[in-house]
């Protein structure tokens, strides 16, 4: 069984500071487009919207 | 590996889909090089009574969820026809319908059946000319400004259009070109898709790993900069990235996985994974889970796992599980990519998930906190 050998620890990865000014930098730009329905992004959601054979890259409700 | 055991998501196969996948048709006018498409040069067509007969199934499903979605995808799905089209669909309510398509039909009277029936439009295009080069027609002349017309004709009419791009030679040269590409073409989103070896297409997809995290990288950076473009793949990369640091990770991916019922134009139901509809092995047979004009689509999804190939792909998920740090991102990869890199369902590490999850998570972190 192959396995995967590029895998680090993502949880330590993850943490810099730099990732957390880049998840906040995005947030921004998704409060930013739910705030403007008329920007040509409308807002957060569902990637399905764009792309419904986007599958397993998925942020429709947990079912 | 601490953290590999802890994802819960992605384990057997949802009852209920969120979307089925329908082929009108299974004709291209267009032969790209890269394509998969076993029967793209017949114009074989699926009959009203296969689209009414997934309808029976489908409408139960809408009406119990909150959206439920039916994408024509072919083959192109334009090269049925409007009238054709509109047949297929009326037998379906409460849905949304998708269209996925390359554009060179697109022109205003396709413009205004997509607004009239309200059709999501996905439109696949490569970048500019050179990179769309391999979107070719049957006797080898570039289809590009066929595309770009039928571009033009989208945003003349105001339709809204996501963009889905094959990328051959990831880099972060290629990235730089790109982003700018989609952000003039009119597109609200981008989706990329490395090539990938699947079906007939048999091109190697192993590619040196700077360049492909590089390629990542540097769409970060142009979207950062400049981000008017849904991008999903980043996006969603970004998205993970948050969960993680809250702890969070969990939550991100389904609780199981997607059936995704791709139903062919003779009405066969391919489960799980839509590449490999019209496909068969001597190991698997036909790929198929049952045909929806002789059993119910509900009864085939439930009994998804009797299929040889289906319960050795959920093997393979927990396989993955068990042993990849990005399962929880990932949720265990396409079978597909299994399939046609390996001959079969139960391993793990594909050169696809290697380019479009282990790299596009490398990538993206790169460009926040280079190591
Ligand atoms: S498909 Fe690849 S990236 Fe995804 S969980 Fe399996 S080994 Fe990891």
């Amino acid at each position: 069984m192959p396995h995967p050998t590029e895998a680090p620890d993502l949880a330590d990865r993850v943490r810099a500071d730099g990732v957390s000014a880049l998840v906040e930098a995005a947030e921004e730009i998704w409060t930013g487009r739910r705030n403007n329905p008329d920007a040509p992004v409308a807002g957060p959601r569902p990637f399905e919207d764009a792309f419904p054979t986007f599958y397993q890259f998925s942020n429709s409700p947990q079912r | 590996m601490a953290s590999v055991h802890r994802f819960t998501g992605m384990r057997g196969i949802a009852p209920v889909p969120s979307y089925v996948i329908l082929q009108p048709t299974t004709l291209c006018n267009l032969d790209c090089a890269y394509c998969y498409l076993p029967w793209r040069k017949d114009d074989r067509r699926m009959a009203p009574a296969v689209a009414e007969a997934v309808a029976q199934t489908v409408n139960r499903w809408a009406a119990e969820a909150g959206r439920f979605s039916v994408v024509w995808h072919g083959g192109e799905p334009t090269a049925t026809g409007r009238e054709r089209l509109v047949q297929l669909m009326a037998p379906f309510q409460g849905v949304e319908h998708h269209l996925q398509t390359n554009a060179t039909l697109v022109d205003d009277a396709w413009c205004d059946f997509f607004q009239a029936y309200d059709i999501h439009i996905g439109l696949s295009v490569d970048g500019p000319r050179h990179l769309t080069a391999q979107r070719v027609d049957r006797a080898g002349r570039e289809a590009y400004q066929q595309i770009m017309r039928g571009t033009d004709a989208l945003r003349r009419h105001g339709v809204p259009f996501a963009a889905l791009c094959v990328v051959s030679d990831p880099s972060p040269a290629l990235a730089r070109e790109l982003y700018p590409f989609f952000r003039e073409l009119g597109c609200y989103a981008l989706g990329i898709n490395i090539e990938e070896r699947e079906g007939v297409n048999t091109r190697s997809n192993a590619h040196a790993e700077d360049d492909v995290r590089g390629f990542w990288a540097e769409l970060t950076a142009a979207w950062l900069a400049d981000p008017a473009i849904e991008l999903r793949d980043v996006e969603f990369a970004i998205r993970y990235a948050g969960a993680l640091r809250r702890d969070e990770a969990d939550t991100v991916l389904p609780r199981q996985v997607d059936p995704i019922p791709t139903i062919a134009y003779d009405g066969a139901v391919v489960l799980v994974s839509p590449e490999l509809a019209g496909f068969s092995s001597p190991q698997y047979g036909d790929f198929s889970s049952g045909n929806v004009t002789s059993t119910p689509l509900s009864q085939i999804v439930a009994q998804a796992t009797e299929s040889r190939w289906v319960s050795e792909y959920l093997r393979g998920v927990e396989a993955c599980r068990d042993s990849c740090g990005y399962f929880g991102f990932c949720g265990g990869g396409h079978a597909a990519n299994r399939y046609f890199e390996h001959g079969r369902f139960d391993t793990t590490v594909t050169e696809h998930c290697r380019n479009s999850k282990i790299r596009l998570m490398e990538g993206v972190l790169d460009h926040a906190a280079p190591h």
